[in-house]
């Protein structure tokens, strides 16, 4: 699914953020990046997402080279990147219009009623983000690319804003999301354990390196949460971060 | 029921100070009543006058200052380029160049438009650069992810992410318009409320009734930004 060759990036007039990225991401695979701030965590997403260009290097996605934006990816920011000025409904609506012009409106109509009521916030459709709570922002977030029929979801730490509980509910989200749309996705995060919880393989990002890349058992395993293995999978993670 | 409360405090205000400066400045019953006769008699001409003059000037300084303050807080270059030249220019006092402006475009209402223009038009493009570069990346993000064309990213993004600010600044704007055209109506003509102030500056009831119609003219324009504020920016 995504090829990353001897991939660098740097920003104007600064020094190099990505050294020399070397990846591969298979199909419908599960992957959490983690990493201090300021390690390129963000801008490797940016990269996958066709928003910045490299430096050198390629990236290919589905064996294409990537040298733009693509409909099929989705992307996830961490306040949701929805337009506070827009409601639910039109923030949907203009991911659905960009992604297929000629959608009719009734065809969008029921698309985002389907969506909206998967995600059981119907009731909210005609609201402006104002009057959302950050878990049911993130919930619209989610929406937005599923009604955008994507094969590559992005998130760059979609729950860093959340309460511990809301972050539960958004982690038990993503995961029968992931069961029932089966994409391929990266998360980017801070929080180890939501690393290890919803990630197959964890990478593990340092000064612009790939450090370290973990195969994880534990991927979406409920009831493993709450074990000592578990935790012991979070030390490892941790110990490769420091 | 704000708004009428406002207002009679206002008036109660006015009263004390009428009782303080010993009728200096006249009792409000008087001025209304004086204003109630001398509108469809004198006032009404430059009343209406006043107001073309400070709509044509904001509609101009926002329709320019809106664009210029989109390009500069989009682009690097036209910042490098033009900042400097803005807060050069911004601190002169425009007022000063009247009787330039006078020589260079004549003695009607361009000559007074131009004034409004020039002097309102500096804080509406700082502040709209301001806004502009205050738009979170994240979102230019999402518009890049969705593809968003140029015009749909004016419209679905640009525009109204500068919409409050926008607002606050026409808000100010209008204090500073009808201050300038109340100096530029002092020059060169016969028709608008800063003219009407002047000449009956020894006429206690007719220059109050004069500063009443002009805050009158601003308080509709109050109203009416209030409104379409309202209207547009549901979501702040």
């Amino acid at each position: 699914m995504i090829e990353i060759r001897n991939l660098s990036f740097n920003y104007e007039d600064s020094e190099e953020t990505l050294k020399n990225i070397n990846l591969s991401i298979n199909k419908h695979e599960k992957v959490s990046i983690i990493g201090k701030s300021g390690c390129g965590k963000t801008t490797l997403l940016l990269l996958l997402a066709g928003i910045y260009k490299p430096t050198s290097g390629e990236i290919y996605i589905n064996d294409k080279l990537l040298t733009n934006v693509r409909k099929e990816t989705g992307i996830i920011f961490q306040s949701g990147g929805l337009f506070p000025w827009k409601t639910v409904y039109q923030n949907l609506s203009l991911a659905i219009k960009s992604n297929n012009s000629n959608i009719t409106k009734t065809e969008m109509n029921e698309k985002i009623d389907n969506v909206l009521r998967e995600l059981d916030i119907y009731e909210h459709k005609h609201k402006y983000l104002k009057e959302l709570s950050g878990g049911q922002i993130q919930r619209v977030a989610i929406e937005r690319i599923l009604v955008m029929n994507v094969d590559l979801l992005l998130m760059d730490e979609p729950s860093s804003s959340l309460d511990a509980l809301t972050k539960d509910a958004f982690q038990n989200t993503m995961l029968e999301l992931y069961k029932k749309h089966d994409l391929t996705s990266i998360i980017i995060t801070h929080d180890i354990e939501e690393a290890v919880y919803l990630g197959q393989k964890i990478i593990v990002m340092k000064d612009g390196y790939i450090h370290s890349i973990i195969d994880n058992e534990f991927y979406g395993d409920k009831d493993a949460k709450k074990t000592i293995q578990f935790y012991e999978k979070c030390i490892e993670v941790r110990k490769h971060l420091e | 029921m704000k708004r009428l409360y406002g207002l009679v405090s206002f008036i109660v205000f006015w009263y004390l100070i009428s009782l303080v400066t010993k009728a200096v400045i006249p009792y409000p019953h008087d001025v209304i009543r004086s204003f109630l006769t001398l509108y469809p008699k004198e006032l009404h001409i430059h009343t209406l006058a006043s107001s073309r003059r400070l709509i044509i000037g904001l509609i101009i300084s926002v329709v320019l200052g809106v664009h210029l303050g989109i390009w500069l807080g989009l682009s690097k270059k036209a910042e490098a380029l033009l900042q400097p030249l803005i807060y050069i220019l911004y601190p002169i006092p425009k007022a000063a160049l009247l009787p330039i402006f006078i020589i260079l475009f004549g003695i009607g209402d361009l000559t007074k438009i131009i004034l409004i223009v020039v002097i309102v038009i500096f804080p509406i493009i700082i502040n709209i650069k301001d806004a502009i570069q205050a738009i979170p990346n994240e979102y230019f993000y999402v518009a890049r992810s969705l593809n968003l064309s140029k015009s749909q990213m004016y419209k679905d993004m640009i525009i109204p992410a500068i919409l409050p600010k926008l607002f606050t600044t026409l808000r100010i704007s209008i204090g500073i318009a009808i201050a300038v055209l109340y100096l530029s109506e002092n020059f060169a003509t016969f028709e608008g409320l800063g003219y009407y102030i002047t000449i009956y500056m020894t006429n206690k009831l007719k220059l109050f009734c004069g500063i009443l119609a002009l805050s009158l003219v601003g308080y509709i324009l109050f109203l009416i930004v209030e409104f379409l504020e309202k209207k547009l920016c549901k979501w702040v």
